[in-house]
């Protein structure tokens, strides 16, 4: 600034920038090598605080799994694998097409990037629609953490005898009628579902709106963008939602819903044998709020990367991008690949145990 | 001179050392051994710092014209003595300390047991015959094992006198043990804070001369409904058992309704259903107290199933049947 | 923001080309502050905000001391008396020292002494200090709800139960634990890719070399911290059953992953601090600091072990033996490099010209202190004895003589220290030694008697007491009337300098590192080019000026008087 005091005589509010022709480049910063460089140590550290904070969780998961190994091995099975595995699918290929995004920015293929960011946000759109589904389902069967959880044989016994007697709780019924509630499920689904495209509409808009402010003039363009990129997730979300139900309806259109026989078939002969005997461990609400603080967090990092990821297809579409200039597409990718990274752990942890 | 005048004065026990409560079990003396061990090393480190902090602070002082003196900027050998003797000085240190703490945590194989359940803001200590007192008695010159449960949050068992102290933590069990030496009577207090009246979780130990003592206290005390009225059993377990704290008996509610004038009366509950307080309705309040919750009250009473016999009931019935 | 220098007045009709800019006047109006990049103003904005909490927890202090003057009730009932010390504890660890000098003092310094225009992310710097202030409106949420009587440490299954504002703390902490982590990233970021030309690792000052430490376990315990919070927020309100035993939790894991984060956070608290005093006890003895890589590793050391030795505070939690034993001789090791600095600070001062400014007198303060909270340390670290003292006054001592004694009196060093620079005035030397002395004597009368209460068995966070603890309770009553004074007494000392001090020099104290450099206060872009950097600790560099009332460096000098020899002076 003393240069701006002694050298010019403009308004001192420009000298931010009279050294600097290049808006691209901060002024703190001597060149976009340099810039970038901090960008990819900072992403970089901001990784290993996310990788610590879900390790936390993860210590939360191997202190419980030792302690109580039963607990596990009995509730990981009402969890769907092929749900699971699909999401897997899903989100890797997400990270692909992430991947590629970037390499597109770097060699200033806008169109390239655009498809590809767009592809990478539908995914993870989808990943959250089945994950609603997989969250409505436990739901629905009284599966939730320690202090919410019913016992599924509980309501087997309740459903046996459901018929007979008038059952006092409205969970009950709802249970006694579960053999056949598919379409019960479905609805809830689409309740699920609304809640959740209602949320990340407002999540969405109102960060397009923070955005929006930032740039110097939020035009039409940002806000159609804005509008785009609330489309794509909300049919994501739609897409994801109505497979899982197309696929859990005529997956076992045969078996109902007793997801208990389902695996009583699949799991080793020894082990239902052994279910016999200890027919559910007291802790069984335990795994499913590991389950729930796990994935649930994980769900609200794939959240915050589509916001990230829309905030790059809104700079896109402005153009923002350039061989030189595409740190934030690296460093969103990185974040999206960690996030990815996880859910390639949580999956096999929760879902494979057996 | 000054320092003898006025440390008495601030010393409120005459046996107690300047420290230390008196030694009272057989690791005290060890404890307090390694700690004066430890107050001395760190004496002369806290000399030998200050005093040179001192002596530079006269010595090279800024005087006009006088400039600092450039010296060496590092210097290996002194550099390195001064990190190696303080390490070797801190393995004495640990060395010390471990093996008086495994002394201190590992139960001898004979020894008194006796369990204690800590609840806000009172202790039990159950006795083998099954006697429970809020106060606890031991004999002298024999090992005590206390085995320790929590009913609601954490508490942690400390006897300054004989320098043991172990969490009570809730959904498990914890131990610790001492051998008194001395007979008398010595605080014992909780020292992880636990709520509201934590600083009011103190009682005694009192350690009894010798076991055949210690036996016929026992005997006496526990022979409660023998030797006293129903209302003075009553009231017995009225203060031992943890009542007093939540519920008075000058009619001003606490954390519970008041005892005065309880009996007969009609009480109503948060679901709007209501009952007279007759002996039924008290035994089923001290046995299941979230049935029925007076409106006004949050259901915080723990249940006393298991912990008190049908006659013990029936005294603390009379007990508050005597509150008018 | 009162800080206006007056020579550059904005007021002034002066074209502006002929005012002396510096960051505090470039640009005026609340919008300039509020959301400014430049990492000197948020730097302010922080020193602002933590004198504010400073004293809001301070004033708890001294309402507990006062209540504890007699063991019946005085001010306070049993609840109250507890939400007080929660909410003093609370507001000291997370709102005053932990950011007290990383983001405030570091803030401000850090860029200068690199010779750089601002911190690598400047915005998230922002960002950083706004989750400070939404932390601390949470805190004061918590405050207004019901208040928080779970002490700051917020174990379970108390905190589960208990019906205060514990949620709302807890989002608190959690927003402040981004807030510490994104000053830490920064830091990590900037030390690592925008050091000026010549400015090798070793080459860089003691300050800052802690600063890094302190940033790698911000970074690194606070994310444990934020996941710990999180769960406890949740098993709150939903009941998961992790921590509530009643549930099947297990409240002992919550110890474990709460002192995980929380005991490296002490070092975040005392590292800074150390920082500040390898400064200032080089700059004012007029010597270079002694065994500069000792210290610069050690501080590294420290940010290492101390991730190792969470387990001493659970020697009585009913942790198995083996642990409690491994834990123990872990921490033994963090106080070997505590030793060595302290060792080679007062080598540095052998044979220096000693001056005896605030600043100094403050960091000597340190070393008595620091002293006697390090060697405290080991009577906790020892297993034998630590079962006796856990959880008294003897804990409270301890850990207020390092808390409160080292790094909260690292922090007055660090804002003496670099007053002039910061602000372009100079205090008055007097008031701040009186000041100084007042929180010394303030700070030992009200500690060291605690000390005696814990060993003789006074417990902490207790309400009332055995009578025979009140003639020292009293004693340390007063120290805190007197501590509470004293610092009123600086804080005045310091606000009237921003009104009515004299102009400072770019050099009052003779330091040679690069904050020095350019002019009180800076000027909004520091420097304009990146400056040469030498060795930091080259006191002979500068020599003093009697017209320009500082130090100026030696060849500006040598051309007037073309006497003064530099000697070492490698500086291009």
């Amino acid at each position: 600034m003393n240069t701006a005091a002694t050298t010019t005589t403009d308004d001192h509010a420009d000298s931010h920038d009279h050294e600097h022709h290049d808006p691209r480049l901060a002024h703190h910063f001597d060149s976009h090598q340099q810039q970038f460089d901090t960008g990819k140590l900072g992403i970089w550290l901001f990784l290993v605080t996310e990788v610590l904070f879900f390790s936390g969780l993860f210590g939360f998961y191997a202190v419980y799994r030792s302690l109580h190994p039963e607990v596990f091995l009995y509730a990981s099975q009402f969890l769907d694998t092929v749900l699971g595995a699909a999401n897997t699918v899903v989100l890797l290929f997400s990270s692909l097409t992430m991947a590629w995004g970037v390499r597109c920015a770097q060699l200033g293929q806008t169109r390239g990037l655009m498809v590809c960011l767009v592809v990478t946000l539908a995914c993870a759109a989808i990943f959250l629609g089945v994950k609603s589904f997989e969250y409505t389902e436990k739901a629905h069967h009284g599966l939730l953490w320690a202090g919410m959880y019913h016992s599924p044989e509980h309501h087997d016994a309740a459903a046996a005898d459901g018929a007979a007697g008038a059952g006092d709780h409205a969970h009950d019924e709802a249970a006694a009628a579960g053999d056949h509630g598919d379409d019960e499920l479905f609805e809830k689904t689409k309740h699920t579902l609304s809640y959740m495209t209602t949320v990340l509409w407002v999540v969405i808009v109102i960060s397009g709106i923070a955005l929006g402010l930032l740039f110097k003039n939020p035009n039409k363009k940002t806000l159609a963008t804005v509008a785009g990129c609330v489309l794509v997730s909300a049919a994501g979300m739609v897409i994801g939602a109505y497979s899982s139900i197309g696929y859990h309806h005529f997956g076992h259109a045969e078996k109902p819903t007793d997801e208990e026989i389902l695996m009583a078939e699949t799991v080793p002969a020894e082990y239902a044998a052994q279910k016999e005997k200890v027919p559910e461990p007291k802790l069984a609400g335990t795994f499913f709020s590991v389950y729930f603080c796990m994935t649930g967090l994980h769900a609200i990092h794939i959240i915050g990367g589509m916001i990230a990821i829309s905030w790059l297809i809104v700079r896109t579409a402005h153009g923002a991008f350039t061989t030189y200039y595409f740190g934030a597409v690296d460093f969103v990718g990185l974040y999206w690949h960690l996030v990815d990274l996880i859910w390639i752990y949580l999956f096999p942890l929760l879902y494979l145990i057996n | 001179m000054q320092m003898k005048l006025f440390i008495p004065e601030l010393l409120a026990n005459a046996e107690a050392g300047f420290w230390f409560p008196p030694q009272s079990s057989t690791v005290a003396e060890n404890v307090d051994s390694v700690y004066f061990f430890i107050l001395w090393v760190c004496t002369f480190f806290f000399v030998l710092i200050v005093g040179l902090m001192l002596l530079f602070m006269i010595k090279y002082r800024y005087r006009p014209g006088v400039e600092a003196v450039k010296t060496n900027t590092h210097n290996l050998t002194l550099e390195l003595s001064w990190s190696v003797i303080p390490t070797l000085l801190t393995v004495v240190m640990f060395w010390v300390g471990f093996t008086s703490y495994l002394d201190m945590r590992t139960p001898p194989a004979a020894s008194y047991e006796i369990s204690v359940v800590a609840k806000k803001w009172v202790w039990a200590f159950k006795y083998p015959n099954g006697w429970i007192e809020s106060e606890l008695h031991i004999p002298k010159g024999e090992n005590v094992t206390l085995t320790m449960a929590s009913d609601d949050v954490l508490h942690s068992l400390w006897i300054p006198a004989f320098r043991t102290k172990m969490d009570v933590v809730p959904g498990r069990y914890t131990q610790q043990w001492f051998n008194a030496t001395q007979a008398g009577t010595f605080p014992l207090m909780c020292a992880e804070y636990c709520g509201q009246k934590h600083s009011e979780m103190i009682t005694n130990v009192v350690v009894h001369e010798t076991r055949g003592d210690f036996d016929k206290w026992l005997q006496n005390a526990s022979d409660i409904h023998k030797n006293k009225t129903p209302v003075e059993a009553g009231e017995y377990f009225y203060k031992s058992r943890g009542c007093i704290q939540c519920h008075s008996l000058d009619g001003v509610p606490k954390n519970g309704p008041s005892f005065k004038g309880l009996f007969d009366s009609e009480r109503k509950f948060t679901d709007g259903t209501s009952r007279i307080a007759d002996a039924n309705y008290i035994r089923q309040s001290i046995l299941e107290p979230q049935s029925q919750i007076v409106t006004g009250f949050r259901p915080i009473m723990p249940t006393f199933k298991g912990q008190l016999t049908d006659e013990d009931i029936t005294a603390i019935i009379a007990f508050i049947k005597a509150q008018k | 923001m009162a800080t206006v220098v007056d020579s550059s007045n904005p007021k002034s009709d002066f074209p502006i080309q002929y005012r002396e800019l510096n960051y505090l006047n470039c640009s005026k109006g609340w919008k300039s502050w509020f959301f400014t990049l430049d990492h000197k103003r948020i730097g302010i904005m922080y020193l602002i905000g933590v004198t504010c909490a400073f004293f809001l927890g301070g004033l708890f202090a001294v309402l507990l001391r006062t209540e504890l003057l007699s063991p019946a009730r005085i001010l306070l009932s049993a609840d109250g008396y507890n939400q007080m010390f929660t909410l003093h504890g609370a507001i000291m660890t997370f709102l005053v020292i932990i950011p007290g000098v990383p983001a405030a003092i570091g803030n401000i310094i850090l860029p200068v002494m690199l010779g750089a225009k601002d911190v690598a992310f400047p915005r998230m710097n922002l960002g950083s200090f706004y989750l400070w202030m939404f932390g601390a409106a949470f805190f004061l949420a918590a405050l207004a709800l019901g208040g928080l009587d779970t002490g700051w440490t917020f174990y379970t299954p108390y905190s589960i139960t208990t019906s205060t504002a514990v949620i709302t703390a807890l989002l608190g902490v959690f927003i402040l634990g981004f807030s510490s982590i994104f000053t830490g990233l920064n830091f990590i970021v900037t030390i690592h890719t925008m050091r000026p030309p010549g400015m090798t690792w070793f080459k860089m000052p003691l300050f800052l070399w802690a600063l890094y430490a302190t940033a790698l376990i911000q970074i690194l315990a606070t994310p444990v911290l934020g996941i710990t919070g999180l769960l406890l927020v949740v098993e709150r309100a939903f009941h998961i059953g992790i921590f509530d035993p009643a549930l099947g939790g297990d409240p002992v894991l919550f110890q474990h992953f709460f002192w995980f984060y929380s005991h490296p956070a002490v070092y975040v608290m005392i590292l800074p601090a150390m920082g500040v005093v390898s400064e200032v006890i080089a700059v004012h003895s007029r010597k270079h600091i002694f065994g500069y890589r000792f210290i610069a590793y050690s501080s590294i050391a420290i940010a290492i072990f101390g991730f190792l030795v969470w387990g001493h505070h659970m020697f009585v939690s009913g942790q198995s033996k083996v642990v409690a034993v491994v834990f123990s001789a872990i921490t033994f090791s963090v106080s070997i490099p505590s030793a060595i600095k302290v060792f080679n600070w007062l080598t540095t001062m052998y044979k220096g010209s000693i001056r005896f400014t605030t600043a100094m007198c403050y960091a000597l303060a340190f070393l008595f202190i620091f002293s006697i909270g390090g060697l405290t340390g080991l009577f906790l670290a020892t297993l034998a004895t630590d079962i006796h003292l856990h959880d008294t006054y003897f804990v409270v001592a301890h850990f207020h003589y390092v808390m409160m004694g080292s790094s909260l009196v690292g922090l007055f060093a660090a804002v003496h220290h670099w007053w002039p620079k910061i602000t372009g005035k100079m205090f008055s030397e007097f008031w701040g030694r009186i000041a100084c002395l007042g929180v010394f004597l303030g700070f030992n009368l009200t500690f060291f008697p605690q000390f005696l209460l814990g060993t003789r068995g006074m417990p902490r966070r207790y309400y009332t007491y055995l009578p025979e603890f009140q003639n020292l309770h009293i004693l340390s009553t007063c120290g805190a009337y007197l501590l509470g004074l004293s610092s009123a007494l600086m804080a005045a000392t310091l606000i009237y300098s921003v009104y009515r001090g004299k102009k400072a020099p770019a050099n009052p104290w003779g330091g040679a590192s690069l904050e020095w450099q350019c002019s009180s206060p800076p000027p909004a872009n520091n420097f304009d080019h990146p400056p040469l950097a030498g060795d930091p600790y080259i006191m002979e560099s500068v020599v003093y000026n009697e017209e320009i009332g500082g130090y100026v460096p030696v060849e500006c000098q040598g051309a007037k008087k073309g006497s003064v020899t530099a000697s070492g002076d490698k500086e291009a």
